[in-house]
């Protein structure tokens, strides 16, 4: 579990501050936890699995914190729920590091991939050099192609960017490929 | 230059992978922010800063991405949201969101006949899902679909028209479209697809337009080409 001495002592703040502030907080920690403990493991990527427990718990006193500031009978939509389970699993995400590369091996191998030792290091390579030919894309089409890599389609960029669907189009265009030129150069095929 | 499907594919991983040395950097932006960026609440300035930040940050990419699972895929854009405090139009709203009621249930209700099934946009894992955030699905017959018969069948809406575009997925670029169209179906021209490869992956956008009401846009929908 994460955390190492640390877990036991938080938990012992949050019993404490539940008795301290109302006793019916014991069992709105109960139920928060349960509530939380869904979204969290509906959202939480696999790497952080053995970490859930701390972000439900940091998420729970989130809740009771916002519920002491509210009326009595106060209850957290699902809406609210998401938004908490996802700031805590997003701190936990800077917080601790994958202790492999976050993704699939299967879905993206270098052209000579096959079972050897050079693999996991093509792999860092492939992937530092995106993001090296995305860091040299002017502006606008850094902007237009970040937001395509991340899985918009033009549309729905040129309606984030407030662009022309034609000028969101040609930004994406022209940076995709302008980053096969960038990869074809450091003897890299996409 | 142009790139082939799988490679924007693996492009597309590669930038949302993260290495075990990426660290946190010291200007990442609050998660909350990142939310606000991925539900369009920023102003164009502020977003342009944190998508440049996210191109650079492996440990923001992910968070998007994980933003982007909270968020309904299909927007509800209506022309008069910035005037909406007027009270004469608020009638208008509750019209968008009764609208956007009936769309799932039209939605649920097609799903639900067997005679077609929805493509899910990517990032969607299920129909509960999407209708649970009032998206708009298409609804093909199969995939891949073959190129003689290349038909597009999206939600109907009553008394709504449509706008649909298709793209290439590998570079974007325009296959066909067509405009105030007042069924719920596009059939894509064989001339069109005349020169794709077998299994092209093509790019489809509806946007519905509802009279008095606005606009729901459809999420990314990708069908391939037989």
């Amino acid at each position: 579990m994460s955390g190492g001495h640390e877990q036991p002592f938080d938990r012992a703040i949050v019993s404490l501050e539940s008795r301290e502030n109302a006793p019916n907080e014991g069992a709105e920690y109960i139920r928060f936890e349960k509530l939380l403990g869904e979204e969290v493991r509906r959202l939480c990527p696999h790497w952080l699995w053995n970490h859930r427990e701390d972000i439900v718990q940091e998420g729970v006193i989130t809740l009771l914190k916002v519920k002491r500031k509210r009326e009595a009978n106060w209850r957290p939509n699902r809406s609210y729920l998401r938004d908490v389970a996802y700031t805590r699993i997003v701190d936990a995400m800077r917080k601790h590091r994958p202790q492999e590369v976050a993704m699939a091996p299967a879905d993206f191998d270098p052209p000579s991939a096959g079972p050897d030792p050079h693999r996991e290091h093509l792999r860092r390579e492939i992937i530092e050099a995106v993001r090296e030919c995305l860091s040299q894309l002017v502006k606008p089409r850094r902007l237009a192609v970040t937001l395509f890599l991340l899985g918009d389609g033009v549309p729905r960029i040129a309606e984030r960017m407030n662009w022309t669907r034609r000028k969101a189009s040609n930004l994406v265009y022209r940076g995709l490929a302008n980053m096969r030129d960038c990869l074809t150069r450091k003897g890299l095929k996409p | 230059m142009k790139l082939e499907n799988d490679e924007v594919s693996r492009l597309s991983q590669a930038f949302r992978s993260r290495l075990p040395s990426d660290a946190p950097r010291s200007d990442c932006p609050p998660p909350e922010h990142i939310l606000k960026g991925v539900r369009q609440e920023l102003s164009r300035q502020d977003l342009s800063g944190l998508v440049l930040h996210v191109a650079q940050c492996p440990l923001c990419t992910q968070s998007w991405k994980l933003a982007e699972e909270l968020t309904p895929d299909a927007s509800i854009s209506m022309a008069s949201a910035p005037v909406l405090s007027r009270p004469g139009l608020r009638r208008h709203f509750v019209g968008a969101i009764a609208a956007a009621i009936l769309l799932t249930a039209l939605s649920v209700g097609l799903y639900r006949t067997g005679v077609f099934f929805p493509v899910q946009a990517p990032g969607q894992v299920g129909t509960s899902r999407s209708v649970e955030k009032l998206k708009l699905e298409l609804l093909i017959a199969a995939d891949p679909l073959p190129r003689d018969n290349f038909l597009l069948t999206w939600t109907e809406f009553s008394d709504a028209s449509y706008d649909v575009e298709v793209y290439r997925s590998n570079d974007v670029t325009a296959i066909s479209q067509a405009r105030g169209l007042n069924v719920a179906e596009y059939r894509v021209p064989q001339e069109s697809l005349a020169g794709l490869p077998t299994g092209t992956n093509l790019q489809v956008f509806v946007e519905v337009h509802v009279p008095g009401i606005g606009a729901v846009t459809s999420g990314t929908f990708t069908v391939r080409v037989r």
